[in-house]
Formats: C-alpha cells, structure tokens, sequence
C-alpha cells in the first residue's frame, strides 16, 4: 500500500528494517534472514558480503518479492522511496504488496531490476535474446515492437556487444559466458532503473570478464546514476565496486560501514577472519593460508547467543553463547552486532 | 536442420531393417513349415491334389523359397515388401496378406489418433493445473485417477464402460461402424458415426497413457517453474499468467512431443487388447487369431507394420521437437 | 586491497535462488547411513508404508493359500455353478457372536433355464482353524487345517461360483500365489538382464553402449504385448504346466530389461563423472571393483524402485495374455486365468461376482505403485516427481 507523499530523507532510496524471511519446511522452519537492517542511498552501491546460506541472496529475493516457494517475509519492513515527476517522493512498503499484485510489478518493471549469477539459466534458453530485452522494454514504457527493438540494440551495444544487429537473435547458448552476462546486463538496465540488485555477477565467469563485467558496472553507474546492490562472496569485487559494505553471517548482518573502514579496520572476528584468509592468499604463501574455524551450522541448527560464538576467536563464554549481541554504533555509519562493543559502550 | 533430418530417418531406417528381423523371426517361430501344414490340412480336406492346387504350392514354394535356406527366406520376403508390397501368403484365411491388411491398419491408426488427440487435451490442462498449483485437491485427484488407470487392465475397463453404456443406453455398441456405415465412403455422417462407437475405445485406450504423461508434464513443469529465468521474468515483473503461457509452457511442449516416442507403444498394445474385447476392426483380433491358428505370415506383418508405424511417429516426434527446440538443433 | 584474482574458487550454485531449506541434515541424520536416510523418508510416506504392508499381507496370504482358503482351487460342484456370494449372518449365542450361513436350495426358471438359489431355514455355523480338504504342506506332508470353514453339510461361498461351481474366494487366494510370484520372479530375472547390461553399457560407453542402446530400441519400437502374444503362441502346445508356467515368466522378463537397463545406464552416467568415482579410478581401482563396491551399491535404492515399479506392469502382462488365451491355462490357476470366465458384458451382468478376482488384481497394483513411488522419492529426494 502505498502511503501518501511524504517527506522523507531524499537521498534514500530503499530502507530495510528488521527483515525477517523464513521458509516453513516438513522438516521444521528455516530462519534464513533474521533482522537485517540496511539503507540504500541514491546513486550508491552497497555491496553485501558473506559465505553461502548467509542469507544474503535471499534478502535481495525478499526485496523484489520473488522468494522460492516457500519462503515468505515474517516481519520487517523494506520501504520503497519512489520519485514522483513533480520531485515529491513517495514511500511504499514493498513487504504490504501482493508478490504478483501490479503495483508490485510496476516497481519491478521501472525501479529496480535485477541481474543474476548464471546468464545461461537466467534467461530463457527458448526465446532469442532480442525477445527478451524486447519484453522487459515493453514493460517499461509504451513502445512499439520495432521500437524496442532499435533500443535493445542501442543497450547491447551500450554494454559492449559487438555486433548487436546480429546477436539480437542469438539464442543464449549460442553465445560465449561474458556475452551472456553483458546480454543480461543490458536487459537489466533497459529501463533506466534506479537500483540494480547483482546477484553474484561475477562468480561464474572467468577472471578476465570478471574485471570486464565490474568494469561495465561502474561506468553504467557513473552514466545513469543509478544505485547498485552487489551480492557477492569476493572481497574483492566489493572493495573495487561498493561504497558501503555490510557482511552477514548466518542472516545477520554483523557489521556494516564504508568499505574503507572495513577494509582498514574490520572490528567485528567474522569480518577480520574473511580479511585474513583473503590477505594470506595474497601473499601467496601456501603453507599459511588463514582460515576460519569450523563451519557455517546447518540451517535447521538453533545457535543461542551470537550465532558466530562456536567458530569465533574472541569467544566470551557465559555471554556469547548466553546473550544475542544488540547491534552497536560505533561512528555515525558504522555499526557492528558483537559483544566485545557492546560492553565497552 | 536438414542434416538433423537425414540422420534420424537413416538411424530410423536402421532400427525398422532390425525389427524386420524380429518379426520374420516371429514368422519361423512356431515348429513346423507353414506351407507342409497347409498341404495337409487340403489333403484331409479334399482328399487330393489337383494339378492346379500343386502349381499354386510350387510357385509358393519358389516366391516365399520354403525349401531355402532361413536368410534367403528373409530376404525373399522383405524383397516382396519393398518391390511389390507382399506381405506373404495367409494360410488361415486363403488370402494375400497385403490384400486386407491396410484397411485394418487403416482402422488401427484412426483409433490411435484419437486417443492420442484426447490424451493430450486433457493431459496437458490437468498437468499444467497441476503443476502450478501443486498439492491441491485437484492435483490429487488427477494423480489418484491416474494411478487408477494404470492400475485397471485396459479389457476391464473397456468392459466396465460397455456395461455402463448399456446400462445408460439399452444397446451394446461394438465396432467402429454401425452396419449401414461399415463400408460407406467417407463422409460426414460417416464421421459422426464413427465418433459414436470410437468413444469406449478411446477411453481405455486414452486411460492406459494418460497417466504417465501427466506425470511426466507435471514434473517436468514443476521443474521449470522453479528454474532461475522464470524466477528472472517475475523480477522483470512479467505478468504471472503471461509468464506462465510464455516461458514453462513454451518449453514443456518440448517434453510432451517426446512422450509420443514411448507412448505409441504402449497405445499400440492397448489397441490390440480393446479390440479383441469389443470385437473392433483393427489388426488387434487378426493377430490373434493369426497367433493362434499359427498363421505366421499375417501375425509377422501386424508386428512389422505396427513397429514400423511406432519407428515413423518416433521419428516424426524427434523431428519436432528439433524445431521446437534450438537447442537440440545447435547441437 | 586488491584481491579478486587470488581470491578462492567459489563453491557452485553458492546461494542461489533454490534458498537453503532442501537438504535434511538433523544432528540424527548427519551421522546416519545411507540406508538409514533411505528408509527414514520412506517412512514418511504414509500410503506407501501401508501399501507395502498389504502387499506384505498379500504374498502371506499366497504361501499360506492351502491354509487361508477354505475350499482347494480345483474342487468343483456343478450343481452350484453361478452361486452369488452368500451372505454371513450374526447370532448371539448366550454372550458369543456366531457367524452362520444359510443352506441354499436351488430351483430351475422354465423361462431362462438357469439355477435360481435361494437360502434355506437350515443354519450352518462358519468355524475357524478346521479341518477341510487335505493338503501337502510345502510338498513335505499331509495336513487339513484350514483358517475358517463350515460345519459339516453347509457350503461357504463367500464370494460365489463361477460356471463350474468352484469357489471363486478361493480360486482367488489359490489364483495369488501364480500371479504375485510371476511378478516377482520375472522382475527378478529382469534385473539380473537389465542391471547387468544397463551397467556395462552406461559404464564403457563407446560402442558398446551404442549397440546396447540400439538393441533396446529395437525392442522397444515393437508393443511389448504383440511381442508377448508372439511368443507365448510359440510355446510348444504339449509342454507341462511348470515348463508353460517357467517359458511365460522367462518371455516376461526378457523384454522387461530394457526399462531397468535404461535407468541403470542414465545413473551409472551421471554417477561415472562424480568426484568419488574419478578419484576410485585413479588410485587404481579396478573397472569391475569400481562397478561393484562404488557403482551398484549408490544404484541399489533406485534399483529397489524401479522393480517395485515393474512388478504390476508384469501382472498385469500375465493377466492380459491369460486373458487371452495364450498364456496360463486351467488347471493353473492365475487372476487371468480366472478373468477368462469373465469376458464378456453378459458375463458381468449375470454375474458380477466373477470380476471379484479382478477387484484383487487393481488393488495390488495400485499398491505396488504406491509403494514403488513412495520408494523413488525416498531414494531420490530431489527427483522431480510427483
């Protein structure tokens, strides 16, 4: 439902509070993202980092309302701040729509669009190309076919297709991995959205398209001034993509703030091991590679206390296996969920 | 593509030269010669043998070569298929098997296009109900039913519907024909007359395939609904219904054409039994009888011809679905 | 900070849409054997466990038939021939609930010329564990013990006679242990066929795998029941019942092995490039050691399906040729020897009671299925099915 007008802080574009996404299974109810809370600013890229069943994929989900069955959001609020034509800004709370209703659609056709990890099963392997940059243009905007058409090719070539004329009927398996994800680009930023949630954009290319696809995303960002979500597991792609970091373990974000801060000064021990592991391969010396501890618990597992406690160096027992860290606020854009800051504020 | 084409009809040609030899096979099965039982059976008729009766054996002899050795038998045989369309001799009932096998088979293939026809619309809504809306009381239903009909031998249940029609009707209808129309040329009233009587029959026959391509659908699209680029199409915010109708659907198609290669078998074998319990005018009560008075030439051709249609629809299907499918036809 | 490309593989499929909530790890389940996993969630399909009882039921009741029946399969009273089933009645004898029947008398129509039976005053108590007609014990000796009967002078026929005035309950039990048995022992010999090449052939690969697959297509273009009709019409008309009984279950079989020698082939396919296979081979494991200790056993859960699965296809293959004519024959007594009798709609409306083997015959299919499909999505979790 969408609330009247209302003035709220007009560089935010989408504000997440206290999302919780579950999925009820025969086995019993699987909390998959448990509290998140994030903003996105406008024109920003906020990359989201963690190991997989981290919740992170599923919270980008939640937001486009496009769970896997049969997930459903059970508590939280992601607030939409759309710009009306007359500059006036308008909230709507995306957890109150009907997954399939049309104002939900209408978000997802010009707002936001999304970008997945596997172009080869991310597009229909029946259907050309063209035929689907075409569909979602269409959505977009009252366009003729032979309109849409002319734009796609505009967008292929934007992206960095050579040849556009002629892949524009190629079907996906007719074209190489970083053609595919270039196609999938295109079709994403076809109707100017203003955010771009990339699911793992980059995992399942080669490392030279790799540098290409962050490559094309920051110019695309720079020209359209759009903002980007990035999911991604690669320290590295956000450190050269994202403005702002938040990393979650176990569908909690743990710690969130500027990359730099992060990078620089990573307080929270799940944070500063993922920067360990990743500073030791860089000196390559094999014999050292730093790791964490232990394994991400199953799913189904209920943890008490903070949910990192058992892999974690800086364990406090009788307090983190007991208590459930508050999230703390250490500078004005930084925050951390640990108990080590908890009893020092 | 027409390289695609090429090579499947020679594979297909491969696979029909292979089963030519399990139906001659099936020919020289039973112990005894077919033409030294025949023989006998007009000695003890007629008590001798006429000049002419004696030509007839001899040129028999030499056109089906009964004294040769099994291969030149085999090759004697297919020869007459291909050049002359000779299926051999029947000895049961005195006649040319060429000479009254195609209007059976004529029959055959009109009882198996219609259960086809209803088969698949009805199994594609029920799958795709099914499918989107799985584990509801439908979904169920269509599964239970399902079981049902594979559960039922087809001769019970064409049974079981002769005696509901006659308990709703007052008449046993038998046949593809009534009397007057059994030999009528084509018309629409012959049509209709025809839809009449074909109703039970496809109804057993349509039972016994219905259920595993439902299943098979069902699966198959649940199986694409869940895949990423359906899940890209609702971020794209496609309409759900339009999405539905344009991505799953576009592509089960695929699966469905390839169920007609396994089905055909199986509604050729329902077929045969049907037919036999509701007295129908296919090949089904000739191969029997052909079986049982040891008729062998006849018995082989049904095989043959009913195999050989199966090999053409197989072919027909695999050649659709590289139209349908790019994919296939890339690789 | 300039890491992405030391940075470590990432993990397939890592976080996808398929969201996590798909494996069943429990701290049970993680140290359980594959074994265990496989018939825990077995257990959770309800219709299938009771299938599987019932048909369990069924193949006790086919061992013991001699025992469980009441009358001997071949005993015939043609003076009660198209018998209804009589009716059971209750009395309270003091404070005990009795069973009885009635005696039947029987009249002829002018009109039609057919028996008309109708009960009498007399009252014949149904008796359990008596003694009735005699019976070798597992061939070994004599006994008469029956599980119920009637007392001396009464008939029991509780599911009617057919035109001989046999027993058709009994028929029916006598009926199972042929039919249940041919299913199983042509599935058995099936496997044996079916696994045996559908392995070799999904294993080598190459030409081997491209004749098999030729051979199977070959089989399969033809209607398994023309060529089921072909064959049992070829069977020698003066062999013995058992060398008719042992031919039948052979013809079965051998074009039964083509569907378990496809789904073998496809898994041993798919399982030949997994990581535990790869690494077998190149410690040096030999091709006949890998196929044994590493290929048939990942095999044996599905395989156990699929038969499941493929023993109604074979009842129903024996009923049909039976049915017809050219399979078993009196005085073996299967369900399709008895469906004989029931062939036509005249037959079903004079007397219905004779489809009652049929009744029996759906039922144990419809349980075999069940049972098999609660089998496949036990041992493959993640199958699509339905």
């Amino acid at each position: 439902m969408a609330t009247p007008s209302l003035r709220a802080d007009a560089s935010t574009l989408v504000e997440v509070t206290d999302l919780h996404v579950e999925f009820p299974t025969r086995e019993g109810v699987v909390h998959a993202v448990r509290g998140v809370s994030f903003a996105i600013r406008e024109g920003e890229t906020l990359g989201i980092v963690g190991e997989s069943g981290s919740g992170k994929s599923v919270s980008s989900q939640a937001m486009l309302r496009i769970l896997p069955r049969p997930g459903r959001i059970s508590r939280g609020s992601i607030r939409w701040h759309q710009r009306l034509p007359d500059g006036a800004v308008r909230a709507t709370e995306i957890t109150e729509l009907g997954d399939r209703s049309s104002q939900m659609n209408a978000l997802r056709r010009r707002e936001m669009s999304l970008i997945m990890q596997e172009p080869m099963s991310a597009l229909s392997p029946v259907h050309t190309i063209g035929n689907q940059i075409v569909e979602r243009l269409r959505l977009g905007g009252s366009m003729t076919r032979a309109e849409a058409r002319l734009k796609a090719i505009d967008l292929m070539r934007s992206v960095g297709i050579p040849n556009p004329e002629k892949r524009i009927d190629a079907y996906t398996f007719e074209l190489s991995g970083g053609m595919r994800q270039r196609a999938m680009i295109a079709m994403a930023i076809g109707n100017a959205p203003r955010l771009l949630i990339a699911d793992e954009p980059t995992t399942a290319v080669d490392v030279t398209i790799q540098a290409q696809v962050i490559r094309l995303l920051q110019s695309l960002q720079d020209s359209l001034r759009m903002s980007i979500l990035i999911i991604t597991h690669d320290l590295g792609v956000v450190a050269t993509l994202a403005h702002r970091i938040a990393v979650m373990y176990r569908g909690e974000i743990v710690e969130l703030g500027p990359v730099r801060d992060i990078l620089k000064d990573p307080r929270h021990p799940y944070t500063q091991g993922l920067l360990r592991s990743v500073a030791s391969l860089e000196t390559s010396d094999e014999d050292s590679v730093a790791t964490i501890p232990g394994v991400v618990p199953h799913p189904f597992e209920v943890v008490p206390g903070c949910p990192f406690h058992p892999r974690c160096s800086a364990f406090m027992p009788g307090v983190c296996d007991r208590v459930a860290p508050e999230r703390t606020r250490l500078a004005p854009d930084r925050e951390v969920r640990c108990h080590i800051y908890q009893s020092r504020a | 593509m027409l390289g695609f084409i090429v090579r499947r009809s020679l594979s297909g040609l491969l696979t029909l030269a292979a089963v030519s030899v399990v139906s001659f096979a099936i020919i020289i099965l039973p112990p005894g010669d077919a033409l030294t039982t025949y023989i006998s059976q007009i000695m003890a008729a007629t008590g001798e043998m006429t000049p002419e009766m004696q030509r007839q054996i001899e040129h028999m002899q030499d056109q089906y070569g009964f004294n040769d050795p099994l291969y030149v038998q085999y090759f004697k045989w297919v020869r007459g298929i291909v050049v002359a369309g000779d299926f051999g001799w029947s000895f049961a009932t005195l006649r040319n098997v060429s000479d009254f096998i195609w209007g059976l088979m004529a029959n055959t293939l009109i009882l198996i296009f219609a259960s086809m026809a209803f088969i698949y619309l009805l199994a594609v809504p029920i799958a795709f109900y099914s499918a989107v809306r799985p584990y509801s009381l439908i979904d169920y239903m269509a599964t239970f039913l399902g079981f049902l009909g594979l559960a039922i031998p087809n001769f019970m249940l064409a049974l079981f519907l002769m005696f509901a029609a006659y308990s709703l009707t007052g008449q046993v209808s038998v046949g593809m024909f009534s009397a007057q129309m059994e030999t009528a040329a084509w018309s629409v009233a012959r049509v209709l007359d025809l839809l009449r009587h074909i109703w039970i029959p496809v109804l057993v026959i349509g039972s016994a395939g219905m259920a595993s391509v439902i299943r098979i659908l069902r699966s198959n699209l649940l199986d694409e609904l869940n895949k990423p680029y359906v899940q890209m199409a609702r971020a794209k915010g496609v309409p759900e219904w339009r999405l539905l109708i344009k991505y799953p659907l576009r592509i089960a198609i695929n699966p469905l054409l390839s169920t007609i290669g396994f089905l055909l078998p199986d509604l050729f074998g329902a077929t045969i039994i049907v037919s036999i319990v509701l007295g129908l005018p296919t090949v089904g009560p000739v191969f029997l009888s052909a079986l049982l008075n040891q008729d062998m030439y006849l018995a082989g051709s049904i095989v043959l011809l009913i195999a050989a249609a199966t090999i053409i629809g197989t072919l027909v299907s695999d050649i659709l679905l590289a139209l349908a499918d790019p994919r296939i036809r890339y690789e | 900070m300039n890491s992405r490309q030391d940075d470590p593989p990432a993990p397939a499929g890592e976080d996808s849409g398929a969201a996590a909530p798909v494996a069943v790890k429990t701290d049970r389940a993680s140290v359980a054997t594959p074994w265990q996993l496989f018939w825990w969630r077995f257990l959770r399909h309800r219709l299938a466990v009771a299938s599987g009882l019932l048909i369990g039921l069924l193949y006790l009741v086919a061992v013991l038939a001699d025992f469980v029946a009441p009358y001997s399969s071949s005993r015939r009273e043609f003076r009660l021939s198209y018998l209804p089933p009589q009716a059971v009645h209750v009395e309270i004898d003091g404070l005990v609930p009795r069973l009885y029947v009635h005696g039947i008398s029987r009249t002829m129509d002018p009109n039609t010329g057919r028996a008309v039976y109708a009960e009498t005053e007399a009252r014949f108590r149904v008796v359990f564990l008596t003694r009735g007609e005699s019976y070798r014990v597992l061939g070994l000796f004599e006994s008469n013990l029956r599980l119920f009967g009637v007392e001396d002078g009464g008939r029991l026929f509780l599911w009617g006679t057919d035109s001989a005035g046999r027993c058709v309950l009994s028929q029916t039990i006598h009926g199972a242990r042929i039919s249940l048995f041919i299913g199983l022992l042509a599935v058995v010999l099936s496997l044996a066929l079916g696994a045996t090449i559908g392995a070799v052939s999904g294993y080598y690969g190459g030409m081997i795998d491209h004749a098999v697959q030729r051979l199977i297509e070959v089989l399969r273009s033809i209607p398994g029941i023309a060529l089921w009709m072909s064959l049992s019409a070829a069977l020698p008309r003066d062999w013995t019942q058992l060398q008719m009984y042992f031919a039948i279950i052979l013809i079965l079989s051998l074009l039964g092995w083509t569907t378990l020698a496809r789904e073998v082939r496809g898994r041993v396919l798919s399982l030949r490039n997994e990581d535990f296979v790869v690494a077998a081979r190149l410690s040096g494991c030999s091709t006949f050691r890998l196929l044994r200790v590493h290929l048939i056993p990942s095999l044996t859960s599905h395989i156990i399906a699929t038969l499941t699965l493929a023993i109604p296809a074979i009842i129903l293959a024996e009923t049909s040729l039976s049915f017809l004519g050219i399979g078993l024959s009196r005085p073996m007594v299967s369900w399709g020897v008895l469906l004989q009798q029931a062939q036509s709609v005249e037959a079903l409306m004079a007397a219905p009671w004779l489809f009652l083997p049929g009744v029996v015959l759906i039922v144990t299919v419809l349980a075999f299925n069940f049972l098999g499909d609660g089998l496949r999505d036990a041992a493959d979790p993640y199958a699509k099915s339905s």
